[in-house]
């Protein structure tokens, strides 16, 4: 078969400018800096997802990516994060599908509770 | 999930029931239940079932899915997959393709693969288009088609390239320059000492500068760190240096690298083996036992992930043993026999609390083996030291008799008869007091795994009566063995490389069918001779296999799986073939073996 996109040497590839990735879990695959240490490195990503987070606090997709990383791979990172959710769902429990985008509930039911 | 199992299902149970139309709980569940400590089968392919009817657009799926017996569901899931990830540019769709992929090679015999690696060849193709982001999601897809036939050489590096020239801080530009800089060095398998001090020396020539350059990177400094192990022309300030840079890169890169056990044991057992210099290694062990609890402590105990929470408890008593037997040496050799004697207190508890039960499987028992066997050698050390000659001859004697059959990684089981023999001699033993004891003692697994070129003529004087049946019906005698070129693969059940390769061996058995003066042999290490029939009948492959758990590693010279050798009257030699695809493996197989029963 015809394979002219990887069969190329090396060496012929021309570099362009980089997409800028808007959403935060593209951002969140932009290779990073491996002259960091990886703490500051993984500080880098949280600051990230805790933003993304604010502004859409029910969307899984966000949390699934902030538990990886805080994660870190390492188990014993893990009871802190599942009591950290533990008291988020204290406070907000949220009913969500993948059919019907959570983030208008969440921001519903928040508006409901603002003080008057 | 994680250290409370049971309470994850019961709220991903009440997540459905709240919300029936939520399809998340459902992909989390069939983890669960895929998992060894839940294994539950109907479960395990209810879920991903009903994932997809909730979430028909999503391009997630669950990898161990390839793994499931209903190969209706996998054809399902992977028509679903391919739909939504070739609807998609986003870096998840693309980290969706190896899945996919999986899924796609589990529904065919490893030797009927041409359709899914053309497949796989036009979504790499795709791939290389400009609408995807060239980012980590994308190299690591890109870099996956390596475990997969028939994916383009060198792609790998290509994707490498390209992220390295974007981004000449990450660490794919750090990959690029350890390439260049290390290219053409290949470690000498079974080489020389000679040869093999001459590569640790240019491969930790090679790699020092980028450590210094890019010093928070602990897979790098582990590099130079292990070949200035192997360089034992190092000066003790070089390897110092190399060591201090090394503890350094895990400070800034703690979880870098993960091995098992955690690389820093590794680096200080390399230390100890090399003969010093001795004083990072109570360092070094720290960092390893930091690491251990990190990952297998207390807190950290996961009994979901793929074993049972006493598995895991088992591995972080034998990482910990493996800590403390280099730490015991060290302080030995650095002459605090005080320290020395905690650490080897410490490796006792926990070889007690891991000893495996009489009833335990071979396999167990060989890994036991392989911990109580240095154990035994370095309390013969430090009672040398301690100036306790005869103990530490009987501990030596323990070592001699506990070790398990060789595995391609060295050992110093070699040493340790060495120092035995010494301690006899300088205590007036006689070489007839000697062979008197060997001669009487179990020193099986000491010598099992030395069969080379004679091991078919071995195994016939030993056992004479000896004729073994494959499941074909074949009879085999090993004296017939002997005078001809045999090819021997070692495989088991559970071992799924050696699955994948079976297919290929039948072709090969059949290429070779009729030749008199040779013998296409596989032979099954299971400890239940059952596994091996149904394992022929799930991968439909009629060979000449041979339940031979109890004498095949006597007659190879290494433990290993998979493994292939090539064993002719005059010399036994391991056979690894061109590993490019099966393809490529089946032909160069039949090379060597033609070469070799011409000789």
């Amino acid at each position: 078969m015809a394979y002219r996109q990887t069969s190329a040497p090396v060496s012929e590839f021309k570099p362009t400018t980089p997409k800028v990735a808007t959403h935060p879990l593209e951002q969140l695959e932009v290779p990073d800096d491996a002259h960091l240490p990886a703490a500051q490195r993984q500080e880098l990503k949280l600051e990230l997802l805790r933003k993304a987070l604010a502004a859409a606090p029910a969307d899984i997709a966000l949390n699934e990516a902030y538990q990886k990383v805080r994660l870190g791979g390492m188990e014993v990172n893990r009871p802190d994060l599942i009591s950290e959710y533990e008291q988020l769902l204290a406070k907000h429990p949220i009913p969500v599908s993948c059919t019907s985008p959570p983030k208008r509930k969440w921001a519903a039911r928040r508006r409901r509770r603002l003080p008057t | 999930m994680g250290r409370k199992t049971k309470e994850a299902i019961a709220n991903l149970e009440r997540a459905i029931e709240l919300s029936p139309r939520f399809g998340l709980p459902h992909l989390l569940l069939a983890q669960i239940y895929f998992a060894h400590a839940y294994e539950n089968t109907a479960e395990a392919d209810r879920h991903p079932e009903r994932f997809a009817e909730l979430c028909p657009t999503s391009v997630r799926a669950l990898p161990t899915l390839r793994w499931s017996k209903d190969k209706e569901l996998i054809r399902r899931e992977a028509a679903r997959l391919r739909k939504n990830v070739e609807a998609r540019t986003d870096s998840d769709a693309v980290a969706a393709y190896p899945t996919l992929w999986g899924f796609e090679v589990a529904l065919e015999r490893s030797d009927q693969q041409s359709e899914n690696q053309a497949r796989m060849r036009r979504d790499i193709d795709r791939l290389f288009e400009p609408q995807f982001a060239r980012n980590s999601a994308w190299l690591a897809t890109i870099q996956a088609t390596s475990f997969f036939d028939g994916a383009p050489e060198d792609v790998g590096r290509k994707a490498q390239h390209e992220l390295a020239v974007l981004y000449p801080n990450s660490d794919a530009a750090l990959h690029e320059e350890y390439h260049q800089l290390t290219a053409g060095l290949q470690y000498p398998r079974m080489g020389s000492p000679e040869q093999i001090a001459a590569y640790g020396r240019q491969m930790w020539q090679s790699v020092l500068p980028l450590v210094r350059k890019w010093p928070a990177m602990q897979w790098l400094a582990d590099r130079a760190a292990r070949a200035v192990t192997e360089d034992r022309s190092a000066t003790p300030k070089e390897v110092a240096d190399i060591i201090a840079l090394y503890q350094n890169a895990i400070r800034q890169d703690p979880d870098g690298e993960r091995t098992s056990p955690p690389e820093p044991i590794w680096i200080a057992q390399m230390l100890v083996d090399r003969g010093g210099p001795f004083d990072a290694v109570p360092d070094l062990v720290r960092a390893g036992f930091s690491e251990t609890e990190r990952e297998l402590g207390a807190d950290a105990i996961n009994d979901v992930s793929g074993a049972t929470v006493d598995a895991l408890v088992h591995l972080r008593d034998a990482w910990y043993i493996m800590g403390y037997l280099p730490l015991a040496e060290a302080y030995v050799r650095l002459g605090q026999l005080t320290s020395a004697d905690d650490a080897l207190s410490q490796a006792d508890l926990r070889l007690n609390a891991i000893r495996p039960a009489e009833n335990a499987s071979s396999s167990d028992k060989a890994r036991f083996a392989e911990l109580a066997a240095p154990y035994w050698f370095v309390r013969g050390l430090y009672g040398e030291k301690d100036g306790r000659k005869m103990d530490a001859l009987v501990d030596y004697r323990n070592a001699l008799a506990l070790y398990p059959p060789r595995r391609p990684s060295p050992d110093r089981r070699d040493g340790v008869m060495t120092s035995a023999e010494r301690l006899w001699k300088e205590l007036g033993g006689t070489a007839q007091g000697w062979n008197d004891w060997a001669a009487e003692s179990s020193l099986a697994g000491f010598y099992r795994g030395s069969g080379g070129s004679t091991a078919w003529s071995k195994l016939a004087e030993s056992s004479p009566d000896l004729v073994f049946t494959d499941a074909l019906g074949n009879r085999w005698n090993p004296r017939d063995l002997a005078k001809k070129t045999t090819f021997v693969t070692m495989w088991a059940s559970w071992c799924g490389p050696c699955r994948a390769e079976l297919p290929y061996f039948e072709k090969l058995y059949h290429h070779f069918q009729g030749r008199n003066d040779i013998a296409v042999l596989a032979l099954n290490v299971d400890d239940d001779p059952k596994a091996m029939t149904t394992a022929l009948q799930e991968l439909k492959v009629s060979i000449p296999s041979i339940a031979a758990r109890n004498f095949a590693y006597s007659i190879v010279p290494e433990m290993a799986l998979p493994a292939n050798w090539i064993i002719s009257p005059g010399k036994t030699e391991m056979f690894a073939g061109d590993e490019s695809s099966h393809e490529a493996w089946l032909e160069s197989a039949v090379t060597a073996i033609d070469k070799a029963a011409e000789k």
